[in-house]
């Protein structure tokens, strides 16, 4: 079989930063090729690369598409060569119809008059390969994601589709309509259409897969032929995550006491869609002096759920109940939360986290303004001594402390958002990718701060998409995924490949 | 204080005025004659005043276009009161009264902006024009003059700070200005050394973030519009009683004078920024400009260009100050990011 896609020694730079290396994939004409890794690993970077999101010049290496070398600059250059990439957030405007979308770019028709009548039958035509039984006049905010998953696939069709990517298709979908979507392509496979499959549910990919490609920190690790040797799910579990852990993180001897905080029984749902649970039923614990991790994939719930634990900031319908040392506490809002003793150190720094236009002075004192002003009025001594005070304990490199805190690198940044964190006097801290962005030096720094932390007998709980961050700093860490806790290992017990393989079985335990 | 050294926003206004004030005092010495100069701040003050209620909408990260109407929907009710009932009967109780209407106003301004979350600038116009429209379709539209004004105002309007005789005539430092000074001096206490003050700051600066270390967002909007409505109020009564006559058709595009003051002082359009010492540098230089264009005869039309020309350049200038200090798209590794 011929290849249709050759991906050759692609390297692809941002910055400093080295997403992909030397990643090689092939295509051949009529299979469906899954694509699997880690967040991060580069698969997205990848697909960018393929679909000229990335144009030509912007990478290393070489493309070779139905016999051709090809440069491509843009999405179009792409799409007209029938390479059609469905991103997990699709891309449908809700208010228009079906038939609409459809042929929203290039509508069939004659001087820019739109020929009705074309649109309704082809719609029609392309709904019934895919298997969509819905009038084209129905606007796509009316049917549900399952459905308007099948409208992008049509979409693609109408294209002249070749080669079609799917980014985490199945995703938001429910048990038939996954599989309603996977048989459809192997219906197009049948058609000599090729697909590319990203997925994180490896049950899925090994049900269609003609062979499977393993990216790991932006290398190709291999490419398993699933037709030649039989696929264990384990094996590519271990391809995902085999790497080394190397002394990167400070050695930290834990004395752990009573328990600080706890949740019962925590439901959280969608804000915009009532009734989608996004966390469901979740307990969890943390002691004084422990640090607990969070694992899971994008998407899992770990940031929804913490946020909606402080002070509600995410969700709506939260249900459950909170306890601080073992007494009920109302957590309904963020000062009753703050007041509670809990602090929520957010993943967007710079959105969330910190005022830019600010100096680093009145971001510290931000989430406790009372503890340095009295009936309301500040006290600008006051105040300066104790953004000084933090400068110098957390080591935040600056010219003063009125210095924007906008022009500080993200390793600073991020000791700025705790200090603030840590002037509101909390018992328990939740951080979210406490480290995501900033250079190996500054982690290590905020490793030790995280430490001190638990040494003082702190409760904290570290959300973190780096497997090897949860493994080096966590005497305990949880795995959530779908909204719900999967597994849970100490810190002795834990390691990459249990803890990647309760995500991929959803909870069946070793 | 950093904020205040050679490269902030207000020592670049404070440098523009000098340089102006130069320019003109060469042109034409009289420019210098404290009768000239007390006039410049007494006709500065009723916008002065109002610019600080925007001022503060401004930091905390709205916009308010209906002060104007408000303005003159306090200052005709209270005139009109004392004018046809003789009540409230004294010019403290009708700053009070002008005041409070504007409060009220300034609050349903809050009420749509925090409450339905619809976008100020759409809210403010809606308001501005409603209040209007009531006000001249209502309450009236003569305009109350000289003779049947409440002599309360104009006893008021007449008192100076300072005066002596010169050689043409006598020179007045109008008590208005003190009216401003004493808005002013509180707007920046509140602003530079108070909890809420600071609260305002960072709910233009980032609202997200402002509701994430627990700020009271609508306490704090209620705050701002709230605010913004009693100074404009008190603007308005403050022109009646140095005018001598109340016009519920006054304040009429007053909005576009008031809003380049404030934002060529260095108050951002996106919140977050301004101080009071740069939008009172904004406001006299806006009069400067607009008495030079009238001493050398340029039609109001063309006014009405420079100022607009004012609002945008100041407005752009800020903006480039500004432009890094916000999150921008990001130019690093999305993949590591958003997951691949």
């Amino acid at each position: 079989m011929a290849d249709i896609l050759d991906m050759r020694d692609i390297t692809k730079r941002f910055g400093p930063v080295t997403a992909l290396r030397d990643v090689t994939l092939t295509v051949r004409a009529g299979e469906i090729h899954a694509l699997v890794g880690e967040n991060g690993a580069g698969k997205s970077t990848l697909m960018k690369v393929l679909s000229g999101v990335y144009p030509a010049g912007s990478y290393e290496g070489s493309i070779t598409y139905d016999g051709q070398v090809r440069h491509f600059r843009s999405i179009n250059d792409t799409e007209a060569l029938g390479i059609i990439i469905i991103h997990q957030e699709l891309a449908l405007i809700p208010l228009l119809s079906i038939a609409e979308n459809i042929f929203l770019a290039n509508p069939p028709g004659r001087f820019g008059v739109i020929n009705r009548d074309a649109v309704h039958a082809r719609t029609v035509a392309l709904l019934a390969k895919v298997g969509l039984r819905e009038s084209p006049g129905t606007p796509v905010t009316d049917i549900g994601v399952g459905k308007q998953q099948l409208v992008e696939i049509a979409k693609a069709l109408s294209k002249q589709v070749r080669l079609l990517i799917l980014d985490e298709p199945t995703a938001s979908l429910n048990e038939r309509d996954s599989a309603a979507l996977l048989d459809l392509l192997v219906e197009f496979r049948a058609g000599g259409i090729s697909s590319i499959l990203i997925s994180h549910k490896l049950n899925e990919v090994t049900r269609v897969a003609d062979r499977i490609t393993v990216l790991r920190d932006g290398r190709t690790v291999e490419t398993v032929d699933c037709r030649i040797q039989a696929v264990e799910e384990d094996l590519i579990i271990r391809r995902m995550v085999d790497r080394d852990l190397d002394s990167r993180f400070p050695d930290h001897a834990p004395q752990i006491g009573e328990e600080v905080f706890r949740v019962e029984d925590w439901s959280v749902d969608h804000p915009h869609h009532p009734g989608r649970q996004v966390v469901r039923g979740v307990g969890f614990h943390v002691r004084r002096g422990e640090i607990v991790g969070i694992a899971g994939l994008m998407g899992a719930g770990r940031t929804e759920f913490a946020m909606s634990v402080f002070g509600r900031s995410y969700g709506r319908d939260i249900r459950g109940r909170a306890f601080m040392d073992g007494k009920p506490v109302d957590l309904s809002t963020v000062p009753q939360a703050i007041a509670a003793g809990l602090a929520y150190v957010t993943e967007d720094r710079k959105h969330l986290g910190l005022i830019l236009g600010e100096d680093i002075r009145k971001n510290v004192t931000l989430a406790n303004l009372g503890g340095v002003s009295r009936s309301t009025v500040i006290d600008d001594m006051r105040e300066l001594a104790v953004a000084d005070d933090y400068r110098g304990r957390m080591r935040i490199r600056c010219s003063s402390v009125y210095q924007e805190s906008g022009n500080l690198s993200g390793g600073n940044q991020q000791k700025v958002v705790l200090s603030k964190w840590l002037f509101s006097g909390p018992e328990v801290l939740i951080l979210d990718e406490p480290t995501r962005g900033i250079d190996v030096g500054a982690k290590y720094e905020i490793y030790q701060i995280i430490n001190t932390l638990a040494d003082r007998g702190k409760g904290v709980i570290v959300i973190s998409s780096e497997m090897p961050e949860l493994l080096g700093l966590c005497d305990r860490i949880c795995v959530m995924n779908e909204g719900a806790f999967v597994g849970e290992f100490s810190r002795a017990e834990a390691s990459q490949e249990k803890i990647m393989r309760s995500i991929m079985r959803k909870g069946e335990q070793p | 204080m950093k904020r205040l050294g050679l490269r902030s926003p207000e020592a670049g206004v404070a440098a523009v005025l000098v340089v102006a004030a130069l320019a003109i005092g060469t042109a034409n010495p009289a420019f210098w004659g404290w009768g000239n100069l007390f006039g410049l701040l007494r006709s500065a003050s009723v916008s002065g005043t109002m610019a600080l209620g925007v001022l503060v909408v401004l930091i905390a990260g709205g916009i308010d276009v209906s002060f104007p109407a408000f303005a003159a929907a306090a200052m005709y009710l209270s005139v009109r009161a004392a004018a046809d009932w003789g009540w409230p009967g004294n010019i403290g109780f009708m700053f009070l009264l002008a005041a409070g209407i504007g409060l009220l106003l300034g609050l349903a301004n809050a009420l749509f902006v925090h409450g339905v979350r619809l976008v100020p600038l759409i809210v403010t116009l809606g308001t501005g024009a409603v209040v209007r429209g009531f006000l001249l379709g209502v309450v009236g539209t003569s305009v109350v003059n000289v003779g049947r004004m409440p002599p309360e105002t104009v006893a008021f309007g007449r008192l100076s700070l300072l005066q002596w005789d010169a050689g043409e005539g006598r020179v007045q430092l109008s008590v208005a200005v003190l009216v401003w000074a004493a808005a002013a001096a509180l707007v920046h206490l509140l602003l530079r050394f108070t909890v809420p003050g600071r609260g305002l700051y960072a709910l233009g600066g980032d609202a997200e973030a402002a509701k994430r270390v627990g700020f009271d967002v609508r306490g704090l909007t209620v705050l701002a519009y709230g605010l913004a409505g009693a100074l404009a109020g008190v603007a308005g009564l403050l022109h009646a009683c140095l005018a001598w006559q109340a016009s519920p058709r006054e304040f009429i595009g007053l909005e576009l004078d008031v809003l380049a003051a404030v934002v060529l002082g260095g108050a951002s359009i996106f919140g977050g920024r301004g101080s009071v010492p740069g939008t009172v540098l904004g406001v006299l230089l806006l009069v400067l400009v607009n008495n030079s264009l009238i001493l050398l005869g340029v039609p109001t039309t063309w006014q009405r260009v420079v100022v607009g020309a004012i609002l945008v350049g100041a407005a752009a200038a800020t903006a480039l100050r500004e432009r890094g200090l916000r999150p921008a798209p990001s130019i690093t590794a999305p993949s590591m990011t958003t997951g691949a």
